[in-house]
């Protein structure tokens, strides 16, 4: 499959070798071939109730490219945000209440954020690397 | 984080495709397969719907939206009755992409 002839790009690389310019070649077919297929899930996910009207928008293209894009570079789901913004708060909580630890009250609140603060964290850090 | 469920799903979708691609002869062309397989009677309309349903459940999982428990074990019984019907037909007609 040849959409899109990398010839253009290529005229800006010195010193490719034959064998190099190949593999270029073969690496941009596989990663056109995976795109191809992504798009056709997405689009198929969204609008499998219409088995005869296939309609692939540019919108079904990018999140087709945004799932073959690396983990980490893709936007984070709200949920995770909301994650960080508990974490960060139960840690700030927790750093205040260390000044006032003059009853069993603030010692089980300590205790409390202390305890979702480091489970946020694990999990988020555990998160990095799925 | 991914659930092993999740992941099980995602491996067995993605065999499901791999082998109705392979039996209706359109490795590259989703909707073509899954057009093929309903011509060919091996899958109804509605089979081919719960197809493109589970798409949706993947596409979930992968943008980490997790679906629930429920939701992705109602998918993964979908997923083994929908390769049991392409299994029953590749059996009484064998496999020939070519």
């Amino acid at each position: 499959m040849r959409l899109v002839g990398p010839e253009s790009y290529l005229d800006h690389l010195e010193g490719l070798t034959p064998q190099a310019r190949e593999q270029l070649q073969a690496e941009v077919d596989r990663m056109l071939e995976r795109l191809v297929r992504e798009v056709q899930r997405v689009e198929f996910a969204e609008r499998h109730d219409q088995l005869e009207a296939p309609e692939i928008t540019a919108t079904m293209v990018m999140r087709a490219a945004s799932v073959l894009q690396p983990t980490a570079l893709r936007p984070r789901p709200p949920r995770m945000v909301a994650l960080h913004a508990l974490n960060l708060a139960c840690a700030a909580a927790a750093g205040v209440l260390t000044g006032r630890l003059d009853g069993l009250w603030q010692w089980a609140l300590l205790g409390v954020f202390t305890g979702v603060s480091v489970a946020a964290s694990s999990y988020l850090y555990r998160r990095r690397w799925q | 984080m991914r659930t092993a469920a999740a992941a099980e799903f995602l491996r067995r979708l993605n065999d499901l495709e791999d082998t109705a691609a392979l039996l209706s002869g359109h490795p590259l062309a989703l909707r073509k397969t899954v057009e093929t397989l309903v011509e060919q009677g091996v899958w109804l309309k509605e089979d081919a719907v719960a197809f493109g349903r589970l798409f949706r459940v993947r596409d979930a999982v992968l943008h980490e939206d997790l679906p629930a428990r429920t939701e992705l074990r109602t998918a993964l019984r979908e997923v083994d009755r929908l390769a049991s019907l392409i299994a029953g037909a590749a059996r009484t007609h064998p496999l020939s992409p070519d």
